[in-house]
């Protein structure tokens, strides 16, 4: 195994594995709360589940 | 233009799978059994599901390119993957709550291209795929850390930016593609000039800030309860970005070698 495989491989092992660990963990609470946060839902709740008739 | 006219008017993201009403399609989760909700567990696991069956099918495919020595005997096995993996993406897409089974097949499919890509690029360059794969994961890492420790913070104008970006480089190798049945191409995109080697760095850092967003999309959704077939989703979504922040890596360090 040459260096160019050890140093990649192992960059990408380690990046699966830091994925695999701190993808299951929620954000930081200044990531989550925060008022100009992504609203994924927004038009949802305040239109199409609640507002139509 | 105000922030919510561009919205609208460009859509609250050009990217389908970041429709504003991702979660719509059940405003009554809220009542669902905890068990049947998304957890962020859940979405990490199903990726890593992805990704196995991802691995799984290239490397047939990359073993099938260096035993017969070339790419012709690969090349029904790509195209199968690439129009097959676009049909089943755009099925995922449109039919969420089939993800469970659309998305592994997705990844299966898309596999059989990555690999005959891969190979056709190691062939040429020596080493360069587990540079690609390696720089893949290490990004992933490293804006996930970022995500998480609220380094880096996802706001509408953000979104607005990546979408914007992300759509204008959809519509340039849109005309590129069109532009090669005609003999002609945009030059720049393939050129290993500075200027070529510049529109890729571009594209990459585009292409791995749509990473943000899907932890975004994956971190809203647990957060809210959405149904557990939201977790494939969420991991396709993933997925799709994965794959092509790989590709344009692969495209960039080929520049790069061959000048």
């Amino acid at each position: 195994m040459g260096l160019n495989e050890l140093i990649f491989g192992g960059m990408a092992v380690l990046g699966i594995v830091v994925f695999m660990l701190v993808g299951r963990f929620r954000a930081n609470r200044s990531q989550r709360d925060r008022a100009d946060r992504l609203k994924w839902t927004a038009v949802d709740k305040g239109h199409s589940a609640q507002k139509k008739p | 233009m105000a922030n919510r006219t561009a919205l609208q008017t460009f859509g609250r993201s050009g990217n389908p799978m970041f429709r504003g009403n991702a979660f719509q399609p059940d405003a009554t989760f809220g009542e669902t059994d905890s068990t049947q909700r998304m957890t962020l567990a859940g979405a990490v696991n199903k990726t890593g599901i992805l990704l196995v069956l991802c691995l799984v099918s290239a490397g047939y495919v990359w073993n099938q390119f260096f035993q017969s020595g070339g790419s012709g005997a690969v090349k029904g096995l790509m195209m199968l993957g690439l129009l097959g993996g676009l049909a089943m993406a755009m099925v995922t897409i449109f039919k969420r709550q089939w993800a469970g089974l659309t998305a592994p097949a997705y990844a299966l499919l898309q596999g059989l291209a990555m690999g005959g890509i891969s190979a056709m690029f190691e062939m040429q360059y020596p080493g360069i795929v587990i540079q690609a794969v390696g720089l893949t994961f290490g990004t992933l890492a490293v804006l996930l850390l970022a995500y998480k420790t609220g380094l880096i913070k996802p706001t509408e104008n953000f979104r607005l930016m990546i979408v914007a970006a992300t759509g204008g480089i959809a519509v340039l190798y849109l005309v590129s593609f069109v532009m090669s049945f005609f003999g002609t191409s945009i030059g720049f995109i393939h050129s290993n000039g500075l200027f070529g080697i510049g529109f890729s760095v571009f594209v990459v850092a585009i292409a791995a800030l749509n990473l943000v967003l899907d932890f975004d999309f994956i971190e809203a959704g647990a957060e809210q309860g959405a149904p557990k077939y939201m977790e494939w989703y969420g991991a396709f979504s993933l997925m799709v970005t994965l794959v092509w922040l790989y590709l344009e890596i692969l495209r960039l360090l080929a520049k790069l070698r061959s000048r």
